[in-house]
């Protein structure tokens, strides 16, 4: 990952520079797990804390 | 001489040059405010529900509204614009009338691996606009979440604000209010101020999950009589109340199309999404007049400050389908009837035995239905597209029926995920946790740990 232009300069670029240029897919993958991950994580979470209200009730 | 005239061309297309970077970054401007403007809509919602919320649910009905932005944000990135670029003919995906539509053109301009959908010193519009779609996805979740307060478990509501937010409402948009969307084409189908396509999505949404929620612990009586339930602070409510009127001037902003780009409908006027012509003194006068409208007919008939401000959005619903078209003062009189009704029909909702806490599915839901329909009654002949003569126009059987397909495209949804997710036992809290409190059970903070002190001795 890094600049996708090794030209030392911005002259020129006039298009799409962002830096994962060629693993968009991937980070696209990376960033839809971590949602999917935080998701399960809530839920346990929510889970836990209701079941342990129903048992201190 | 020809000397002469070379460097004046050369001057001309200097000046061309750089009145067309002008305009290019002004209009990137102009969307770019929007978004902080539509942010403040949800500085609104947090002080809305937290303050119709008892103290002992306070903080999680917070996290709820923050997590609904938070999530609408990705979702809309990785699929929520694709749709509303690939569908507005219909689940086919075909391409519509104006090039401008269907799954070839959305994998150019909507795609999440795509060369626009990142920094590109080329496009100085998808991420503008992206922005603006992505705050309508969060605001038409963030209308499902009070209805559902205190007893709706957390990761079951972000789903259901996801499929809302960056579906439910997307595809209302892409066939409601895409130049190429078939509402438009065929029925002449107009809605501004997106009252149908956003509020009445999400009021119905919300409506087809409280069937399956279930009302609150206490909220009913064994003879079937309802109970208030009070929130905590409702100054609170009433702040936020104004704060998403401060915001909603930003959505309704980010409703028109700049000119003289090549995107736009025309390259020196204003114009609805639609292509039609407008101007911002236009919906100036009337979001101000059905504002106004909006709170002096629920004050008439209700003397409640709750309702009043409900009035203040329920109002400029009223009125958003024609907002570009209607006459102050008429846009005034629809605000007013609509909101005198408002207060009527939350009692009816509450009589059906369905606990909307904050009156969501009656100021969204039913004032969005009623909005749609009422530019029909108003507003019929317009020319609903631009264009020459033979393009569809709006009319009330148009309007009508778009209002029914408003209605569905939020209930069936809304209905089929919340019975999902009951029948895995997934939707509702926990009885003891419901009683307890929610931030006792579950949130590592507390909103007043000194307390809330009770009232000072009354003043000699």
């Amino acid at each position: 990952m890094g600049a996708p232009f090794d030209t030392g300069t911005w002259n020129g670029i006039t298009e799409s520079m962002y830096n994962a240029a060629g693993a968009e897919a991937l980070w696209l993958f990376i960033s839809i797990a971590l949602c999917c991950l935080a998701l399960w994580m809530g839920h346990k979470h929510e889970s836990e804390s209701y079941e342990k209200a129903e048992n201190d009730k | 001489m020809e000397e002469q005239i070379a460097k004046l061309a050369a001057e001309v297309a200097a000046l061309k040059a750089a009145n067309a970077t002008g305009n290019t970054i002004t209009a990137e401007m102009y969307y770019y405010v929007t978004i902080p403007l539509m942010v403040l809509i949800h500085v609104g919602f947090l002080g809305y529900e937290m303050g119709a919320t008892r103290t002992k649910n306070v903080l999680a009905s917070g996290i709820k509204n923050i997590l609904a932005f938070a999530f609408m944000v990705p979702t809309f990135y990785y699929f929520g614009w694709f749709v509303y670029w690939a569908f507005p003919t219909g689940f086919d995906m075909s391409a519509g009338p104006n090039g401008i539509s269907g799954w070839a053109y959305a994998v150019g301009a909507a795609n999440p691996v795509g060369a626009v959908m990142g920094p590109n010193l080329a496009d100085n519009a998808t991420g503008v606009f992206w922005g603006a779609f992505t705050l309508f996805a969060a605001t038409t979740a963030s209308i499902m979440s009070g209805a559902v307060i205190e007893r709706i478990r957390l990761v079951a509501f972000v789903i259901l604000a996801i499929v809302l937010g960056s579906f439910a409402w997307v595809v209302a948009a892409a066939w409601g209010w895409h130049a190429d969307g078939w509402m438009v084409q065929k029925l002449g189908y107009h809605d501004f101020g997106a009252a149908g396509l956003v509020h009445s999505v999400a009021g119905f949404f919300a409506l087809g999950v409280l069937i399956h929620l279930g009302p609150r612990i206490g909220k009913y009586n064994a003879d079937g009589s309802a109970n208030h339930i009070a929130g905590h602070n409702l100054p609170l409510t009433l702040i936020g109340l104004m704060l998403i009127i401060v915001g909603f001037w930003g959505f309704l902003m980010a409703c028109l199309i700049f000119p003289g780009e090549a995107w736009s409908w025309s390259a020196t006027e204003l114009t609805s999404i639609y292509g039609t012509p407008m101007t911002l003194s236009a919906i100036t006068f009337n979001i101000l007049m059905a504002f106004a409208g909006g709170i002096i007919g629920a004050w008439a008939v209700t003397r409640d400050p709750f309702w009043m401000m409900s009035g203040a959005l329920g109002g400029i619903i009223c009125a958003a389908p024609g907002l570009d078209l209607y006459w102050p003062p008429m846009a005034f009189a629809v605000a007013f009837v609509g909101c005198v009704l408002m207060p009527y029909s939350a009692k009816w909702v509450e009589k059906m035995g369905i606990d909307d806490a904050v009156g969501a599915f009656t100021v969204h839901g039913v004032l969005g239905a009623y909005a749609v329909i009422m530019l029909g009654v108003f507003a019929s002949g317009y020319p609903a597209l631009s264009g020459d003569a033979g393009v569809a126009t709006i009319t009330l059987w148009g309007q009508f029926v778009g209002a029914i397909i408003m209605a569905l495209l939020g209930f069936v949804p809304g209905y089929l995920f919340a019975w999902l997710f009951k029948a895995m036992g997934i939707l509702r809290v926990g009885e003891a946790a419901e009683i307890a409190g929610l931030d006792p059970t579950k949130v590592p903070a507390s909103a007043y740990p000194e307390g809330i002190p009770a009232s000072a001795a009354p003043a000699e």
